[in-house]
């Protein structure tokens, strides 16, 4: 028999409201509460056979004593499955709904499930570490809410792998698995281009991220004859061997080398490994995308201040944009720390 | 500001002042020219750069 443990907070379990949100923890046996319905769900599939409840607030401003105590009766109980919540909106119970599953599944090993509305606080921290099920905002929702957490928590508790996250109807974690659909590519394209010219849905395979933030632009340089430039790029020009390791493809890391190097026998020593462009030109001569032997002109023409003695380097192809936003914003801050007052980014 | 062949994905991912130039490959170089006249257009591509930064702007711009 799979047994199953429940978390739930002071609402929930019946002991009261905000006034009762300082309720310390305490571990029930068998279902309470919204557990009596779920264990009516899993029916003889699985049992509940403990409930840990613990008040919101002494959740939070106990938290470290809380996870402690958490800790200890999941490592005893040792359930199959834990189930916490499901919380809906609720702002400090879906957050420790969600740190309950991680405990659980990062200190155990076990199978957690929560149940959250998708834009509350709990679901925003923990949709990527979490197998959670998008429930409406409401403890009306609660019946449909608890099949979804019956059906998939059985599966976990099976240890069987979910499939994408909406077939499986759960919150998508921002992973990609690899399987091989039928039917092959060309038909499925093809499918697609019929469906398009009938004006019919056609759902991507692929979805976009949501649009990124817009950037608001940076205030401009009075005079770059006053100013010292830097010279930035994503397009791979690194020393030959590559000492930094920087990915052709994918890239997770940045460098940046001295001009002085790259001077050195017309860039002869310097090579680009970005995997998304074909890079003879550059190869024959680097200032084809640093250019640093017009920047070095134009500051001896008065038009440029300085050069700044380093360029900044990174690979944008196949770049999450998680990455390439960190990579942008640590050369930045090193940038601005350097004294560097604008920089010329060339992108391939 | 961003020097690049790739014109409009530079204005999908945000960036705000963005000079269109060179192919792909080679964004601040022409192959086609002699090294002296390939190193003059560079400082004239520099000298657009300049301006792009130089430039008040309220909202992302391609400059010319």
């Amino acid at each position: 028999m799979i047994t199953v443990v429940h978390y739930i907070n002071q609402f929930f379990a019946g002991i009261g409201g905000e006034e009762k949100a300082g309720a310390p923890f305490e571990i029930r046996d068998g279902p309470v509460g919204p557990g009596r319905a779920l264990q009516m769900i899993l029916d003889d599939q699985a049992l509940i056979t403990h409930t840990l409840v613990c008040g919101d607030n002494q959740f939070h401003d106990n938290r470290d004593d809380v996870l402690d105590q958490l800790r200890q009766a999941i490592g005893d109980l040792k359930p199959d499955l834990l189930v916490a919540g499901p919380a809906f909106n609720a702002g400090r119970y879906g957050l420790a709904c969600g740190a309950v599953c991680v405990l659980a599944r990062d200190t155990f090993d076990v199978p957690a499930i929560t149940g959250l509305f998708p834009e509350s606080p709990g679901a925003e921290v923990f949709h990527d570490r979490v197998v959670i099920v998008p429930t409406g905002s409401s403890a009306a929702e609660m019946k449909t809410a608890l099949d979804d957490i019956g059906r998939i928590g059985l599966k976990l508790a099976h240890g069987q792998p979910l499939g994408p996250a909406e077939e499986e109807g759960i919150l998508p974690q921002g992973f990609r698995g690899n399987w091989v659909e039928a039917p092959m590519p060309a038909e499925r394209a093809v499918a697609m281009l019929v469906s398009k010219l009938r004006s019919t849905p056609v759902p991507t395979e692929i979805p976009l991220p949501a649009a990124g933030e817009t950037v608001p632009p940076a205030v401009e340089v009075p005079r770059l004859a006053n100013a010292t430039l830097a010279l930035v790029t994503e397009g791979g020009l690194v020393p030959e061997g590559n000492p930094d390791g920087i990915e052709s493809s994918s890239a997770t890391r940045w460098a940046c080398y001295p001009l002085a190097d790259l001077e050195k026998d017309g860039g002869a020593r310097f090579k680009s490994i970005h995997a998304g462009y074909d890079a003879r030109w550059v190869n024959q001569d680097p200032n084809r995308l640093v250019p640093l032997d017009a920047a070095r002109a134009l500051v001896a023409a008065g038009e440029i201040g300085e050069v700044h003695d380093q360029f900044y380097v990174t690979v944008g192809t196949g770049t999450s944009v998680t990455n390439a936003s960190r990579i942008g914003a640590e050369i930045a801050a090193q940038l601005i720390n350097e004294g560097v007052h604008a920089a010329i980014v060339t992108s391939t | 500001m961003l020097i690049t062949a790739m014109t409009s994905m530079a204005k999908t991912a945000g960036a705000v002042r963005i000079l269109p130039n060179g192919k792909i490959p080679h964004p601040v170089g022409d192959p086609t020219r002699s090294p002296e006249e390939e190193l003059a257009w560079r400082q004239d591509v520099l000298r657009k750069a300049i301006q792009a930064l130089e430039a008040k702007i309220e909202e992302a711009t391609i400059f010319s």
